[in-house]
């Protein structure tokens, strides 16, 4: 379901309301971008992110939500939590 | 509110709710300029699988803070960018707006190039583009100019705090813009220490020359791109659904999956283009047709994901209202528990508020 | 400065195989932006959670299943996720070579090179193959559990392998009806037509920077010292309230003057 406002899927504004708890001030506000839910599916949790936030994995090139992606400190290179060994 | 109905639904699906243009401005060529809207012209993946709960219960995304063990809501979310020591510096949407060039929200076409010179490991994402102001007429000259050239419009724009390199085309009077990669991320075969090209020998390239000659055809076949994967899920779904195997009724909680309600990106771009203005009396007209023209304007390229021919002709016109729109008429009326309501009990709390 | 190859594979073209690498052929990105939670700059982490109960689940024993569209979810287990999936392989078989222009660069996705694995002077002989044919190669194969089509054709004398997007995600312009309207001045068409001619040139791709990124870059070090940066006077933008035609006119000589 995309969001009138915003253009990104309706799903933020839903999770709102049962992590706010019921009863809870609803806040439509618009959700920015990059938390809304997107039209990619990342391969590893297979929740969906917006394109521009993309990650993928520098050893398999799977494609990520940043919040998968495991970055490297030193080399700021990610990788996908299956192909963290290296 | 004891609800003690059956909970339909079918009342919890959009109807018609309109995609927001990802991004609005002007296109110039010269002085002219020509007003548009931007709309993705790739549709998302219909078909994946969600993750569920032990239960089967289609699992959330939540933020949490790891310190203290604690779900964050959504609007204490902010953007860092991380330094080299490791130091977070906020940046905030309106700050980084503010970096945009001053004439960021047009597109200056500044070099017209033949739209075959165009090596596809440029490309990035497609859109469409929709002519947002009061006459076509600019956005025509524009289109059946580039069409009859052969030719595509090269420029850059910001989009979501990002810089693009993009190109203008036309095509059956359509403009639609691809954006570039810009030529620093591409990597050239050095960099990814492919060896020196070297010079075959005559015979073997010609040995390869015949093999190739002899899968020669005209162009793709529509089953190389269809999604099989998705055509056996489906398949197996629709088997298990049936009997009933593994099934699970989705809690009041969960509103129906966002793949369920996608509003067919078609029906969008179709209106946009006609300059379709008002889309509340459309809406509740539409949305059925919608739902039907998307499982068939598919046929042509195979599998289509899920079939979204469902029924959802409006039982009333609070229904067809987006679950925003209904929460601020609720809000309006002052209804009681208002923000924890689903969109059908919206609806029905409405209904009965007269 | 080799890179690593993400994947290993063997090109079949009828009776002859060609074992191979696949690169990425886009550069990394460093990623740069974190979530943070706005009172402590915490960085944020993600976790999946039953919406009913907000009680979280571990990845470990998360399901997976698909919704139907009727409002439930039929669950599917890790036999039958097995069973979907395709053969692994290593195959990257090639079914059939099309004129270049044959496929629409909508359908393209992602870049790749094609790197020899062994077999050097057999890659560079079908590289050669593949360029004089003036042709792109469909090929099909099994990667990550997952079935791709791509166009594989020769670039700089090597091979590059661009993956293509399924069917029914890609809305075609010809599927479209463009905006209506009155029928196009024939002066101004020539006048627009004369136009993109004298802007006409070849796509120089080095010319183009991002230069935005680095106005990030600025601001964030103007931040991180605790500093301003000096806001930059808007530009007022021209009228627009010149006739179509007009426009083009001054458009034309401004071009020809350059």
């Amino acid at each position: 379901m995309l969001c009138a406002r915003c253009g990104g899927t309706n799903q933020g504004a839903e999770t709102v309301k049962t992590s706010a708890g019921r009863g809870a001030n609803l806040q439509l506000k618009p959700m920015p971008w990059w938390l809304d839910d997107g039209e990619e599916v990342c391969e590893h949790c297979l929740q969906r992110y917006a394109y521009e936030v993309e990650v993928r994995c520098v050893a398999c090139d799977a494609a990520l939500c940043p919040h998968c992606a495991v970055v490297v400190r030193a080399t700021r290179e990610s990788y996908c939590p299956g192909c963290e060994e290296a | 509110m004891a609800e003690d109905e059956e909970l339909d639904l079918d009342q919890e699906e959009e109807g018609g709710e309109r995609i927001r243009p990802f991004w609005s401005g002007t296109i110039s060529f010269g002085l002219v300029s020509v007003p548009v809207d931007l709309y993705p012209a790739t549709r998302p993946k219909r078909v994946a699988l969600r993750m569920l709960s032990p239960d089967g219960v289609p699992l959330a995304r939540r933020f949490y803070d790891e310190r203290h063990d604690r779900d964050i809501e959504r609007d204490e979310i902010v953007r860092g960018f991380e330094m080299d020591d490791g130091e977070m510096v906020l940046v905030t949407d309106a700050e980084l707006e503010a970096l945009e060039p001053d004439k960021s929200r047009d597109i200056d076409l500044r070099r017209f190039v033949p739209a075959e010179s165009l090596d596809p490991r440029y490309f990035n994402r497609g859109y469409f583009l929709a002519p947002s102001g009061e006459s076509t007429k600019a956005y025509r000259l524009l289109a059946a100019v580039m069409e009859e050239t052969k030719r595509a419009g090269i420029a850059t724009f910001v989009m979501r705090g990002k810089e693009y390199l993009v190109a203008i085309f036309a095509e059956n009077g359509i403009l639609h813009a691809e954006t570039l990669r810009f030529a620093d991320e591409l990597r050239k075969p050095q960099d990814v220490g492919l060896p020196d090209v070297r010079k075959p020998k005559a015979a073997d390239v010609k040995t390869y020359a015949r093999a190739i000659d002899r899968l020669k055809k005209q162009s793709l076949a529509e089953k190389e791109l269809r999604d099989a994967w998705a055509e056996r899920l489906l398949k197996l779904v629709e088997r298990k659904a049936k009997k009933g195997e593994d099934t699970v009724e989705l809690p009041e909680e969960v509103e129906a999956p966002a793949d369920s309600d996608v509003i067919d990106l078609m029906e969008v771009l179709k209106r946009s283009l006609q300059g379709a203005k008002e889309r509340r009396s459309e809406r509740s007209a539409s949305s059925g047709r919608a739902r039907k023209s998307s499982g068939r304007s598919d046929a042509k390229s195979g599998s289509s994901g899920r079939s979204a021919a469902k029924k959802s002709g409006a039982k009333n016109d609070l229904s067809a209202l987006s679950k925003e729109e209904l929460y601020e008429r609720a809000q309006e009326l002052d209804i009681p528990g208002r923000s924890s309501m689903s969109k059908a009990q919206l609806v029905r709390a409405l209904e009965r508020a007269g | 400065m080799a890179a690593r190859a993400i994947w290993k594979g063997v090109l079949t073209l009828g009776s002859t195989e060609l074992p191979v690498k696949l690169y990425s052929a886009v550069e990394p990105r460093k990623v740069s932006f974190r979530l943070l939670h706005k009172s402590d700059r915490e960085p944020l982490k993600q976790r999946m959670v039953d919406p009913e109960s907000e009680e979280p689940v571990e990845y470990e024993e998360t399901r997976r299943g698909f919704p139907t569209d009727d409002g439930r979810v039929v669950i599917l287990d890790s036999e039958e996720l097995e069973e979907l999936q395709p053969e692994p392989s290593r195959e990257i078989e090639l079914t059939r070579f099309v004129p270049l222009g044959a496929v629409d660069p909508h359908w393209y996705d992602r870049p790749y090179w094609v790197g020899p694995d062994g077999n050097t002077d057999d890659y560079f002989a079908f590289a050669k193959a593949l360029e004089e044919s003036g042709r792109v190669g469909i090929v099909r194969w099994v990667m990550r559990k997952k079935e791709y089509v791509g166009g594989l054709r020769a670039e700089d004398g090597y091979l590059m392998l661009v993956t293509m997007r399924h069917a029914g995600e890609v809305v075609s312009a010809d599927a479209l009806q463009p905006p209506g309207g009155r029928k196009l001045d024939a002066r101004e068409l020539k006048m627009a037509k004369q136009l993109v001619d004298a802007l006409t040139g070849e796509f120089e791709p080095e010319q183009y920077r991002d230069e935005y990124a680095a106005r990030v870059m600025e601001l964030v070090e103007a931040k991180a010292k605790g500093k301003k940066l000096p806001k930059k006077r808007a530009r007022r933008k021209a009228a627009a309230d010149e006739s179509l035609a007009d426009a083009l006119e001054k458009s034309l000589k401004a071009a020809r003057a350059a």
